[in-house]
């Protein structure tokens, strides 16, 4: 007690305190700190990856590893701003340094001025047991050496995923192309969709006369797979309305039968050319055969040289009305079906093309009329009669077993609710049972069921 | 503010130096009660009364009687009978004839009673009828007697040290919670240990009795009194001891789930201030001139045990006061 105090006591037990005061506050947000901040860096890996697997561009993952910097930046200068003491925090201080509650009662009575010389006394010996206090050892900085190398590592990381490492978008984009199948292979959304028979050719073609040029090499199996998964599903799906509409963008390149006969001749030879790998040469023999089936199915479609071109005219007369908004020109182009005029037979089809549209319809089996003389006849009703029997095909639930599981699916839903309809009709409808009908009405009322024959 | 801060540290060692000195003295002869002792002497410093509990021989009278010696104090025993009057306590008037010289002639005279002493003894203070107890506990709290139309101050210092036997309950008339109020502490004097009656034995078996030196006299004892009441309380810790206080009450927000369920009525504000004044003391006699958290929490147990009331289900499932204290101590935060 004897030592004299640098300054005012209560001054300095508020020195004090405020010093304990930033470096507890500082120690818990430099634990906390560090405690989150692999955490966040480890997100922001992730972010980075998901980014690289999504193609997101490499500036997201790069936001989210800045905005977690300044969250944490934020986080620690919000934690150690200077704010004013209070008691608990004297307490936690007091507990801390073992001052027994001295600390405590000292904080408070130096912000009062009512003073004695109790307190004088108290403060007193309180700031000079203060000043035997190392606050340093007893809220010592946060080491956090592997947390701290942790966080480096990742943020690292993310710098590096998010700059070095191309996405998904660019792995494909960068790939390194092929001397013939870089197309096939960069394929965009838009090539996703079904080829028609010309475009695989005319891909094929240059497959072929790669291989005959001896860049036996540069074509790949996947290239000739590719192709023959696209004719497989061509005609798999018998999506005649994208091949037709391809096919009439493209009028010029519809194949023939002796065109695909060529090619499958073509590839023919090419699979018995040694140069190429075993998997090439089987799949472009896998590819004459296809191509060979195909150009005798065309060849016996076009043994009737009329149903084709009338085929033809039909496809285009389509065409031409899904084209085109005029709704006189759809009511003309449109099958219908007419009582018979007097000199006909069963009935009269009129089929009708683009040009008669505007005029009267011509008459079917029984008549003509019309400056298109085939239009009604045989081979017109021929062609439409294949159509509907192809549409009908396509509609038989028979040969289609998701159909029949859809179906099943149905009547399992309508059984459902049947039996819940039950339920509730039970539960209110037939609280009381129906009244007995008399012994004298029961005739009459059988008999107003009953349908007389 | 070096001469101030200077008188206080003496007076803080004086109190340690007097009370380390009582407790010694009477250690002298009491043994194995040191808590009982301190905490007696803390019951008389702050100018209270302290309520013994415990069976008969384990020395409740013998404490009373060291005290007694060693501070130098007059010294009164009554033992409380159920035919015991007001006036046995208290004294009476009694006729006294004037001699002739003086004119002849009778005149009343006021005959004090037991309770005239510095430190009182009143032995089994619930065998005594409700009456008799009144009388004795008015003189408590008032420091004075009225006998007549007068009335007699109470010398200080005064102290009253009433023990009480849990066991023979037959016959007695327990004291009412208003009157158990005005004891500073209540205490349990425990079977003492078996080293302790090894000490016992030794010092009250043989031929000589154990001598104890007087330490303080009654001046001495004001004198300490007053130095207790000096020590500051921040606040925050005078709130503590308010919030205990409160949290004895069913119906108060510090209050405990036992105290919910089991006490009918809490301690009055007369229990604060027994807390803080014997937070004072304790925190003097271990040389602080401040009072902690902790010194209230080390006299929280003597100073609410015995103002707390039971209702019917804590007396159904024999709920011990102290258990709800000792709740009270680790739920209320300090």
């Amino acid at each position: 007690m004897s030592r004299e105090l640098p300054g005012a006591p209560e001054d300095l037990v508020r020195a004090e305190l405020n010093r304990a005061d930033r470096l507890r506050r500082s120690t818990s947000a430099n634990r906390r700190l560090w405690r989150a901040a692999p955490i966040v860096a480890g997100a922001c890996v992730v972010i980075a990856v998901l980014g690289r697997v999504a193609g997101w561009p490499g500036a997201v993952a790069l936001a989210f590893l800045l905005l977690a910097i300044l969250s944490l930046t934020l986080f620690v200068l919000v934690s150690r701003r200077p704010h004013a003491l209070s008691d608990q925090i004297a307490v936690e201080l007091d507990e801390k340094a073992r001052l027994e509650g001295e600390l405590r009662s000292a904080y408070y009575f130096a912000g009062h001025e009512s003073r004695d010389a109790w307190v004088d006394y108290h403060l007193t010996r309180a700031a000079k047991r203060l000043e035997g206090v190392d606050w340093t050892s007893l809220y010592p900085a946060a080491r956090a050496g592997r947390a701290k190398a942790a966080t480096a590592v990742l943020a690292l990381a993310t710098l590096a995923l998010a700059l070095f490492v191309p996405g998904r978008a660019g792995v494909f984009a960068s790939a390194p192309k092929s001397a013939t199948g870089s197309a096939e292979r960069g394929r965009t959304a838009a090539d996703a969709l079904p080829m028609t028979v010309a475009e695989i050719l005319a891909r094929l073609d240059k497959l072929l006369v790669a291989a005959e040029a001896g860049k036996g090499q540069a074509i790949s199996a996947s290239d000739v797979r590719g192709l023959l998964e696209q004719l497989e599903k061509l005609k798999a799906e018998q999506n005649a309305e994208a091949l037709n509409r391809k096919d009439a963008a493209k009028q010029s390149k519809v194949p023939t039968a002796a065109d695909l006969k060529a090619f499958a001749e073509r590839a023919k030879k090419a699979a018995e050319n040694d140069e190429l790998s075993p998997e090439v040469r089987d799949s472009l023999a896998d590819m004459s055969e296809k191509l060979k089936e195909e150009a005798q199915a065309q060849a016996s479609g076009d043994k009737d040289p009329q149903d084709a071109s009338s085929q033809g005219e039909t496809q285009s007369t389509e065409t031409a009305q899904a084209q085109s908004g005029n709704s006189n020109k759809q009511d003309g182009g449109a099958q219908s079906v007419k009582e018979a005029a007097g000199g006909g037979g069963v009935g009269v089809v009129m089929m009708t093309g683009d040009a008669s549209s505007s005029k009267e319809a011509g008459l079917g089996v029984g008549g003509a009329a019309g400056d298109n003389p085939k239009n009604g006849q045989m081979n017109d009703l021929g062609a439409a009669l294949r159509k509907e029997t192809v549409e009908a095909a396509q509609e038989n639930e028979g040969e289609k077993t998701v159909t029949g599981e859809r179906r099943q699916t149905e009547r399992g839903s309508a059984t459902a609710t049947y039996s819940h309809t039950a339920t509730a009709d039970a539960a209110r409808g037939r609280s009381a049972a129906p009244p007995t009908v008399p012994e004298a009405r029961r005739q009459a009322l059988r008999s107003y069921f009953i349908r007389k024959q | 503010v070096t001469t101030t801060t200077t008188a206080v540290n003496e007076s803080i060692d004086l109190f340690r130096e007097r009370f380390t000195g009582i407790t010694r003295e009477v250690g002298r002869r009491i043994v194995g009660h040191e808590e009982v002792v301190n905490l007696t002497v803390t019951g008389l410093l702050a100018g209270g009364h302290v309520l013994l509990e415990g069976i008969p021989g384990v020395g409740k009278t013998s404490l009373v009687h060291t005290l007694a010696d060693v501070m130098h104090l007059t010294f009164s025993r009554i033992q409380f009978t159920p035919d015991l009057m007001p006036a046995d306590i208290v004294g009476t008037n009694i006729v006294q004839e004037r001699s002739h010289g003086d004119g002849g002639g009778a005149f009343f005279e006021f005959q004090p009673g037991p309770i005239f002493a510095n430190v009182v003894l009143a032995d089994e203070i619930n065998r005594a009828t409700p009456k008799t107890q009144s009388a004795l506990l008015e003189a408590m709290q008032d420091m004075s007697v009225s006998v007549g139309k007068t009335t007699h101050k109470l010398e200080q210092p005064f102290f009253v040290l009433a023990t009480q036997n849990p066991l023979e309950m037959e016959g007695t008339y327990p004291l009412p919670e208003a009157q158990l109020d005005r004891f500073f502490f209540k205490l349990k004097v425990l079977y003492p240990p078996e080293e302790a009656m090894h000490s016992i034995l030794e010092r009250t078996t043989g031929i000589t009795d154990t001598p104890v030196q007087r330490i303080v006299d009654g001046k001495d004892i004001l004198e300490m009194r007053h130095v207790a009441r000096a020590v500051p309380i921040a606040k925050p810790v005078q709130s503590y001891a308010i919030r205990l206080t409160l949290g004895t009450h069913p119906d108060s927000p510090h209050n405990t789930p036992m105290v919910k369920r089991y006490v009918r009525y809490g301690a009055s504000p007369r229990a604060a201030q027994t807390l803080v004044v014997a937070a004072k003391i304790h925190a003097l006699n271990r040389g602080n001139a401040f009072v902690s958290a902790d010194d209230v929490r080390a006299v929280a147990l003597p100073a609410l045990r015995h103002r707390i009331l039971l209702n019917f289900e804590g007396e159904a499932d024999e709920v011990s006061t102290d258990a709800i204290v000792n709740e009270l101590l680790g739920g209320v935060a300090p």
